[in-house]
């Protein structure tokens, strides 16, 4: 702790070096003392030893200006004359008098952003309906078509088209191709001859997956190839 | 869509490729799902028989395939 007047006067080399390092060290401890410095400055910083206060010497240089107040466990910043606590702050929501706003807004939005990050899980399987804490894994593609008479497409998601190769032989071509051809192709068909209510095959034809499409057999259930008036294809990955 | 994009497949039949509402125009669909090098042609749906009972007897004239080639 130390203060200085920070004029060095003309002196013997001795009482110059000890006036030079009470300079310096008035300088290290912000010209700590227990009472403010007989020569002041504008922008001087002090720290009140009494009062365990860091004041600055306002601009014009007529009043110290609490900055800070140290206790145990630090440093409480000071706003306009007053402590400043951010987590009881509720007066000022939005930082306007603040002249740390901007750092403050970006606290605040980098908090918002992780919880809503930390919540949509939660959303998702609620909206889904899925309970449990087993993960969930998407439908890539997915076509509902007529594979009889005119073929057509009814409904379908990331599916470009569908080609028909031949009685009972089509494939599903993507939108938006797979990463790879490691996904599952899952489906059902409705059979469409007599007797009712009897068995048909759905299949994905030999050396047919690829990213980009995958090709779908039905059938009957001897093995035959049949058109389907009703055939679902989903792909997950 | 009302239209359809038939080839020739590489058994000598034909293969017709059914649009979907996917946001494609049919002349991407067909650059897209057109097999690398085969010559397609966009037809309407009315010209695609509905009889299927001979579907693997259906035939198509190369030369008539001239509205594109499979990207």
């Amino acid at each position: 702790m130390a203060q200085h007047d920070y004029n060095i006067g003309d002196q013997n080399g001795f009482d110059f070096l000890v006036d030079l390092n009470n300079a310096l060290s008035a300088i290290a401890t912000n010209n700590a003392g227990s009472s403010e410095p007989n020569t002041t400055f504008p922008h001087m910083l002090w720290f009140d030893t009494n009062n365990d206060l860091m004041k600055m010497r306002n601009q014009a240089n007529s009043a110290w200006v609490i900055v800070a107040e140290k206790d145990g466990s630090g440093w409480t910043p000071y706003r306009q004359g007053t402590a400043l606590d951010p987590a009881e702050d509720s007066s000022d929501p939005n930082f306007t008098n603040d002249p740390n706003a901007a750092a403050r807004r970006g606290l605040v939005q980098q908090k918002l952003i992780n919880l809503i990050l930390d919540t949509i899980p939660e959303l998702v399987a609620a909206e889904l309906h899925a309970s449990g804490s087993a993960p969930m894994y998407a439908c890539r593609a997915w076509v509902n078509f007529n594979g009889t008479g005119t073929v057509a497409i009814r409904a379908s998601g990331n599916v470009s088209s569908i080609t028909d190769n031949g009685v009972g032989d089509y494939t599903v071509n993507f939108t938006t191709n797979m990463e790879d051809a490691n996904y599952c192709t899952t489906g059902s068909m409705v059979r469409q001859d007599d007797p009712p209510n009897r068995l048909g095959h759905f299949g994905v034809a030999n050396c047919s997956i690829t990213r980009s499409s995958v090709g779908i057999l039905t059938g009957k259930s001897n093995g035959l190839l049949q058109d389907a008036p009703t055939v679902s294809v989903a792909i997950f990955r | 869509m009302d239209q359809r994009i038939i080839y020739q497949n590489d058994e000598g039949g034909v293969a017709v490729i059914i649009p979907a509402e996917c946001g494609l125009t049919i002349e991407q669909i067909a650059a897209k799902d057109v097999p690398t090098g085969k010559a397609y042609k966009i037809v309407d749906v009315a010209d695609i028989p509905t009889d299927r009972q001979w579907r693997a007897e259906w035939t198509v004239d190369e030369a008539d395939l001239t509205d594109g080639v499979g990207a």
